[in-house]
């Protein structure tokens, strides 16, 4: 029997169900499930009344698993009697019929109300709830399709003959238990895998795998939140079919707005939201709720390739980019030191500022849709929702953001002139940790030469914060009205304890203008500092997929991670062919080489016969795949 | 004119220009003027509006959501920091980009020195 031996672990699994559940607090008590019949299909709330009337006794959880049936708990045997005095009162014109399912002194309750409670109890009732909507998934799971087909679930007998199902919308604890159940299957693409077979928390990737469809069709549906848990279980699903149901409006598709990023195939024939929107101006809002989606019903609704184009610019996407070798060394040793500092001893950079020198900060507090939603298959995506749910309270009062901020007074006040100020200012930030030597691929640097004295320097990156900072700034009176929308005073902390939990990971922006000397140092000259919401580093990573024609040396020498430039990989064009070569025409045979896997002969043949126009150049390649012989490709 | 006033005159310009017809981009920049849009870099009127016309969207609508600038060295030239989201085509959904202005004063007004673009994260 696969569920031996797993009790405790599915104890800890459904910690979140418990905690999701209303009855939490009743779970010490020796609860006795109830089955009531008869009750006519009046309100719940006025068969639970009558009850407290007539014998005083409240019902736990009560609620209807079919249209005749009630299930609840009561809070001990002695109740559960005392409630059997009232089998054959009459109720609502008929005669209602109660039984005790269930006056073991544990806490069971097979209601369905509590299915995922449930799933952790080894009760034998128990088991059989959970395995019936188990058989169910099995029954419904096409492992050739990797497809799901949850749909007319109110016809699937068994489920019905258990009093388990009616509709999705009134049975509203089922759902959620199918998808916690899925979320622990091992759903395998191999029809010789035991659905049954439990193994480890490993099975959410594969069912991530193994599940790439859904059909939800045809379950009278009329709202997505009754469904809002496949978004949880299955983050990244393809394809789903809501077809005919009941859904109103793009409104009724909220729940899943934005948590379904790979979304590409939605079905919503057969709903009202089609009449209701003749001139189907809801699929502007389809696009936005699923930022991948590319067909709806039947029709393309967005240009899978342009899609891809305009998240991927046609660019050799790099970490690090220099302007020359010289600028290479300064800033990067610049930087590693500045960072250096800056998380160890702050006050020691004072020394690299002059009289002069200036720095300010500017902080956007909200973070992209992409990063705020939760995702348990992912343990770093769960946290992204807490970190920026993370108040802003240490950067509010000091953020220069010209965009935001009217004030000519808050403006000048708030921009650090001179070592003394520049100190100061950076007090008022919480220690912090940046990992750039450890992990350089989530940071992106650009320096270049300004003039011929002065460097600029960008980098781009994350940090955690560690530590509240050595002073708190205090918001300046009347200057609420400068904070953006949404911003409240009591984001400032009063005291260490409660600063401590406010702390966070975030994204950053940060330009230098340095100054070096002859002796070897530099000065800074400029130092601007932008904080963002956390949004992770996927926009510097570097192409992978470039195969190295040859090595160019020179530019590879990073100073100060050389495991990392051993990483960068580079196509370079022999010299006499690059000299011909327009930038934009550079870039783009870069690119065709990228993409086509062409040696660069035939990538130059390819782009010189499509006038260098990207589109066509592909659409010849892909084309003309067949008729490229072997020795064109890399 | 005061230099705050200037670098939110600048990028509303800029980037109203950039988002109607941006080959007319060309009168900021002059033949020193470099642009780094990602990782390439592109130096010269021709080669930067050359650039930033063979992007491969058409219709482009930008929002700033950061801005901060400071005066920087004694020739009065001022360096400004954009954070903001990219609007493209009819796509629905942002990018998100980092920009540094350097901009140079020359007679009464100013031309863009270094300007570096970066995508900080897509949709």
């Amino acid at each position: 029997m696969s569920y031996r031996g797993r009790g405790n672990q599915h104890n800890n699994n459904n910690s979140n169900y418990a905690s999701n559940s209303n009855s939490i607090g009743h779970s010490q008590l020796n609860l006795v499930l109830v089955e009531i019949r008869n009750w006519n299909n009046a309100p719940v709330d006025n068969l639970v009344s009558f009850v407290s009337r007539k014998v005083h006794i409240y019902l736990i959880n009560a609620e209807a698993v079919s249209n005749n049936v009630i299930h609840a708990n009561v809070r001990s045997n002695r109740d559960a009697e005392q409630l059997m005095t009232l089998d054959g009162a009459k109720f609502a014109g008929q005669y209602l019929k109660i039984t005790i399912l269930n006056n073991h002194n544990n806490n069971n309750r097979i209601n369905t109300n509590n299915i995922g409670n449930v799933i952790n109890n080894t009760n034998a009732a128990t088991k059989n709830t959970i395995q019936i909507l188990r058989d169910f998934l099995k029954r419904r799971y096409n492992p050739n399709e990797k497809l799901l087909d949850l749909s007319n679930m109110s016809s699937d007998q068994i489920l019905v003959s258990n009093d388990l199902y009616t509709t999705i919308s009134t049975s509203s604890k089922v759902f959620p238990a199918l998808m916690k159940i899925c979320s622990e299957e091992n759903f395998s693409s191999s029809p010789s895998t035991n659905l049954n077979n439990i193994t480890n928390n490993d099975n959410n990737d594969n069912n991530k795998n193994n599940i790439l469809s859904i059909d939800l069709s045809n379950n009278n549906l009329d709202n997505s939140l009754a469904i809002s848990t496949l978004a949880q279980t299955f983050p990244d699903l393809k394809n789903l079919s809501l077809a005919n149901n009941n859904l109103q409006s793009i409104k009724s598709l909220d729940s899943l707005k934005h948590k379904l990023n790979k979304l590409t195939l939605l079905v919503l024939t057969n709903n009202p939201i089609q009449q209701n929107d003749p001139n189907s101006l809801y699929q502007y809002d389809l696009l936005k709720m699923f930022p991948s989606l590319l067909v709806l019903n039947d029709q393309k609704i967005r240009d899978e390739s342009k899609l891809s184009q305009l998240l991927t610019f046609p660019l050799l996407k790099k970490n690090f980019f220099f302007e020359n070798p010289t600028c290479q060394s300064l800033s990067s040793n610049f930087i590693s030191n500045f960072l250096n500092f800056w998380d160890n001893n702050r006050a020691d950079l004072s020394m690299l500022y002059t009289s002069e020198s200036q720095f300010s900060l500017s902080i956007i507090s909200i973070a992209p849709h992409k990063f705020i939603q939760s995702n348990p298959t992912n343990s770093q995506s769960t946290s992204l929702k807490d970190l920026n749910n993370k108040p802003w309270g240490y950067y509010l009062p000091i953020s220069r953001n010209l965009s935001v901020i009217n004030s000519d007074y808050i403006k000048n006040s708030r921009l650090a002139k001179g070592n003394e100020q520049i100190l100061k200012l950076f007090n008022n930030l919480p220690k912090s940790k940046h990992d750039l030597i450890a992990n350089s691929q989530k940071y992106s640097i650009e320096s270049w030469n300004c003039s011929n004295t002065s460097i600029i320097v960008v980098l781009h990156g994350e940090f955690d914060e560690i530590d509240p900072p050595i002073q708190i700034a205090k918001p300046s009176t009347n200057t609420s009205s400068h904070y953006p929308k949404g911003h409240r005073r009591n984001n400032y902390y009063n005291s260490k304890e409660s600063a401590k939990t406010s702390l966070s990971k975030r994204s950053f922006d940060r330009t230098w203008l340095i100054v070096p000397n002859p002796q070897g140092s530099i000065i800074i000259a400029s130092d601007l500092l932008t904080i963002r919401p956390y949004s992770g580093f996927d926009a510097f990573q570097e192409d992978h997929s470039i195969v190295n024609l040859s090595l160019n040396s020179s530019t590879n020498n990073n100073t100060f991670n050389a495991n990392n430039s051993a990483n960068i990989p580079q196509i370079v064009i022999p010299p006499e062919i690059e000299s011909k070569l327009s930038p934009v025409k550079k870039e783009l045979l870069i690119r065709i080489i990228i993409e086509t896997k062409l040696n660069l002969e035939y990538a130059g043949m390819l782009c010189e016969n499509c006038n260098w126009d990207y589109n066509t150049a592909i659409e010849s390649f892909k084309s003309n795949r067949s008729n490229i012989p072997q020795n064109a490709f890399i | 004119m005061d230099y705050n006033a200037l670098a939110t005159q600048f990028t509303g310009f800029y980037y109203n220009q950039f988002d109607s017809d941006r080959s007319l981009l060309g009168n900021l920049y002059r033949e020193n003027s470099m642009l780094t849009f990602e990782t390439s870099q592109n130096q010269g009127v021709a080669s930067i509006i050359e650039k930033l016309t063979s992007l491969p969207f058409t219709k482009v609508i930008h929002k700033v959501s950061t801005l901060d600038a400071q005066p920087s060295g004694e020739n009065g030239t001022i360096l400004i920091m954009v954070t903001g989201s990219l609007l493209l085509d009819e796509e629905q959904n942002p990018q998100n980009y980092s920009q540094v202005f350097h901009l140079v004063p020359e007679g009464g007004s100013y031309y863009v020195l270094n300007d570096i673009f970066r995508l900080v994260y897509g949709c």
